[in-house]
């Protein structure tokens, strides 16, 4: 079925709503670290709420559901979006802006030894570093280079770069929330029968473990779209029905498929109601498989109209400068990258 | 009149206030003229630039700068919250940050008026285009829906532009002062700016020709834009760069916030929506006697009355008012209050012939403050030996005592446990028949049932029964105390007398009918 974004073309934004349930049991898992504890407050009501997922983590997410891992490029129906990837000096894959959390503005992108991309900004931005920053030609680049930047925001902190003054906010953002919690106390041992007062620091040795989960009647993960941001951006009918078909896509890409949030978080939609639209109520969300089989055609269309290369990732090499640090290190799986 | 209406879509308000760190995890409550001003001027420069011209926008938020300060509607639920985030630097660096919000209801709004403002209607038709395309306000988290509102006037504003906390006449204190930041009109930047180039020594643009700047003026210049909307939008790293402690294009203005504007926590008796279902009312508190020996049935009345002194002697310790709250004293009750304040009903729950527990009965429900007394009672007074100890064993319902009491329960045949005295005089000629009095009797019984509430089912059998047992007892009415402890009480039955009745449908739980059926007379129990 064709898309249809008729009413959505005078609408400020696009509101939806989807009720989520544990796919298994009653208990999830909240996000956290042990020092800082579970991110409970009171709601208006007296009720307790917890913050399940942040945006910032609900954007990485958004980005995560679009990345074949396997074959280091976008899954297939995304093929052909502009990127940045970054290989090391032995042409091995390192990184790219969508999974980066800062995306185009990654260290890995713009600390390097390969100033490819860069000089590409600085030369495109070139007269913005007195007045106001032009939004609509930050757009136009960031289109042809990082398309996904346009959605989740970008923030180019370099002074280099229109003194360090071009950003533009997120266009999708979501977080989920939990009403009414409980929290569900659990534990138990991890036993050594052979030696249970063994040295635990070496694997060793009984280790008893305390579990904190929780349960509630009410999981929402929120979204909202600015689709007046999207307009805003000056860059045509047909790239805005792409930004927003990509925005659709990743949400019903995440609630379909992405919300194993955490080992003992696996969380799916409710069946009653689902996903709701709650602005514009004219709107009926497209599914998955739509916007899958739209979404090429889309792409396609926008690199006609914006004379792209046939490549459309550009590809850049990471050598650390002198100032750089070595090597990237892992991130704590749990960590949460602010955008 | 101009009026707007925020709503949080999202529920949650995130902004931190000006010259705070984000770590002190402040919230910027109410959001201030400042702050809209910018968030204007941002979706201008974002959305509608193309739509709208500079000028056009520089004379909309100089009509709001100029005018009288708004004044604020406040959302009355509103949770001042935090969450906690390990932000990820480069390499193995994780900074901790802060992130507070305000919670608030989604369809709570936080409405800003301005009373004697009318703008053109090319100043609304910006206005109305800058709410609409106003994403969010504050923080990009705080997704915002804005409109112009036509009834205003319908809402309480609760934060109002003035330098007084206090209620002059009375002292008291009526909220808390927050200063809020607000533009300065376009003419007074102007005078400010200027005197601040004079006095740093820098030439302004109509003094001609500028020498060479030194670093600190440059810096100073920067934040002092000529043009009023871009000394507004000069960015907050560059104004704290320079050292301004506050924006010099603002101002500062006192508004009395509502103290509690924002709380830490919800207050408990915020009263929760019900989803349809119907709301549990705590209407019963059940205490456990202990002592020995303890009193028997037959004492009913005598335990009750000691209950309800105990009450008001611990009133006088516990409660502001020092006085028992109406609905368990019974005083200063609507004409309309017809047995809804408490019922102090001893009961025999094991059937020993003793009182081993005490239900207090509030069909009107328990305000918190009967509910602080009760669970501060410790003892009751005997006239002799040594004081009952009183253990509460639960509040709620009545129905949630059921399993446990037998008052509690919900059946359609009760008899008596302590005996009935009716509660009105008879007339002469039925007292001289027995056979009238009897009816003139279960005509009175009827009638007190039918005034205890509309919808109750009614009494289809009445039957006197000679005796009763407990204990191993026959007990006969008249081997019960019958007589208030009050003096100078009208009492129209001294005998009383052991009642069998049957409701035409299943009623619950507690039924206490006739004189002193507050304090333990005429008390009955499901039959079994």
């Amino acid at each position: 079925m064709p898309l249809n974004f008729d009413s959505l073309a005078s609408a400020p934004r696009l509101l939806l709503e989807a009720r989520l349930q544990p796919i298994q049991g009653t208990r999830f898992q909240p996000t956290g670290f042990p020092n800082l504890g579970h991110a409970t407050y009171d709601g208006p009501n007296g009720e307790r709420m917890l913050l399940v997922e942040s945006a910032q983590s609900m954007a990485n997410r958004l980005e995560t559901v679009c990345w074949d891992k396997a074959a280091d490029d976008w899954i297939a129906p995304l093929q052909g979006l502009p990127l940045v990837k970054v290989r090391d000096k032995d042409g091995a894959a390192l990184t790219n802006t969508v999974l980066e959390a800062h995306r185009i503005n990654s260290p890995y992108i713009l600390e390097g030894k390969d100033k490819t991309v860069f000089n590409t900004l600085k030369s495109e931005l070139a007269g913005m570093e007195e007045g106001p920053v032009d939004i609509k030609q930050l757009a136009v680049v960031l289109l042809k280079l990082d398309t996904n930047a346009l959605i989740h925001g970008v923030f180019l902190a370099k002074s280099e770069l229109a003194g360090g003054r071009l950003r533009l906010p997120r266009v999708l953002s979501s977080f989920i929330e939990a009403e009414d919690v409980k929290e569900a106390q659990s534990g138990g041992v991890k036993n050594d029968h052979v030696n249970p007062s063994g040295d635990t620091a070496r694997g060793f040795g009984n280790v008893p473990f305390a579990r904190s989960e929780f349960t509630s009647p009410k999981i929402v993960a929120y979204f909202n779209l600015d689709l007046a941001q999207i307009r805003a951006f000056g860059l045509g009918t047909t790239v805005s029905e792409l930004l927003i078909a990509l925005s659709l896509f990743k949400i019903q890409a995440l609630l379909s498929s992405g919300l194993r949030l955490r080992t003992a978080c696996d969380l799916e939609v409710n069946e009653e109601p689902g996903l709701i639209v709650t602005r514009p109520l004219d709107f009926e969300m497209p599914s998955l498989s739509d916007l899958e089989s739209a979404l090429p055609e889309l792409i396609a269309q926008v690199a006609e109209e914006q004379q792209w290369p046939q490549r459309t990732a550009t590809t850049l090499t990471w050598e650390p400068t002198t100032k750089a640090k070595k090597g990237k290190a892992d991130a704590p799986a749990d960590t949460e990258a602010a955008d | 009149m101009l009026a707007i209406a925020f709503t949080f879509p999202a529920g949650r308000y995130h902004a931190t206030p000006w010259g705070r760190h984000v770590n002190e995890a402040d919230v910027a409550w109410p959001p201030d003229l400042w702050r809209l001003s910018r968030a204007f001027i941002a979706t201008w420069y974002r959305k509608l630039d193309g739509q709208f011209s500079r000028d056009q926008l520089h004379g909309l938020l100089a009509s709001l700068a100029e005018a009288e300060p708004p004044s604020y509607r406040l959302p009355e639920h509103v949770i001042h919250a935090h969450t906690r985030h390990y932000m990820p630097g480069k390499g193995d660096k994780k900074t901790l940050v802060f992130d507070a919000f305000a919670r608030l209801s989604p369809d709570d709004a936080l409405v800003i008026a301005w009373q004697n403002l009318s703008l053109n209607t090319e100043q609304y038709t910006l206005l109305d285009a800058l709410l609409v395309n106003l994403g969010y306000l504050g923080r990009a988290e705080s997704w915002v829906e804005a409109r112009r509102i036509d009834d205003a006037a319908e809402y309480s504003y609760n934060c109002v532009p003035t330098d007084l906390d206090i209620d002059i006449e009375t002292g008291e204190v009526t909220g808390e002062i927050v200063r809020l930041l607000a533009p300065q009109p376009p003419s007074e930047y102007e005078n400010f700016r200027g005197a601040q180039l004079t006095q740093a020594g820098i030439a302004t643009e109509s003094q001609g020709h500028r020498k060479k700047l030194k670093s600190d003026q440059k810096r100073l210049l920067s934040t002092l834009p000529p043009e009023w909307i871009d000394a507004m939008a000069v960015d907050t790293s560059e104004l704290q760069a320079a050292g301004w402690s506050a924006p010099p294009c603002a101002r500062t203005i006192s508004y009395r916030r509502p103290l509690q504007a924002l709380k830490t926590a919800a207050s408990k008796t915020t009263v929760r929506p019900t989803d349809g279902q119907a709301k549990t009312v705590m209407t019963t508190a059940r205490f456990a006697l202990y002592g020995k020996p303890l009193p028997r049935i037959e004492d009913a009345i005598r335990i009750g009355e000691a209950l309800r002194r105990a009450a008001n002697i611990k009133a006088n310790h516990v409660l502001p008012a020092k006085l028992l709250p109406p609905e368990l004293s019974g005083h200063d009750l609507p004409e309309a209050n017809r047995h809804g304040h408490a019922f102090w009903l001893p009961e025999d729950a094991d059937d020993d012939g003793a009182i081993d527990h005490l239900l207090v009965h509030v069909p009107d429900h328990l305000t918190q403050d009967a509910v602080r007394l009760l669970t501060s009672l410790r003892a009751l007074k005997r006239d002799e030996g040594e004081p009952l100890r009183l253990i509460l064993e639960g509040l709620g319902p009545a129905s949630a005592f059921q399993s446990i009491s037998r008052y509690a329960e919900r059946a359609c045949t009760w008899r008596s446990v302590t005996p009935y005295l009716y509660p009105w005089h008879l007339k002469k000629p039925e007292l001289r028949d027995p056979g009238a009095a009897w009816a003139a009797i279960k005509q009175q019984l009827r009638k007190e049932w039918s005034m205890r509430g509309a919808g109750l089912p009614e009494i289809e059998h009445i039957e006197e029964l000679p005796e009763i047992a407990a204990g191993g007892r026959k007990l006969r009415a008249l081997r019960f105390h019958r007589f208030r402890g009050k003096r100078g009480l009208t009492q129209p039955d001294t005998h009383g007398r052991l009642l069998k009745i049957r409701f035409a449908s299943a009623v619950r739980g507690p039924v206490a009918l006739g004189f002193g059926c507050h304090f333990g007379l005429g008390m009955f129990q499901p039959l079994e």
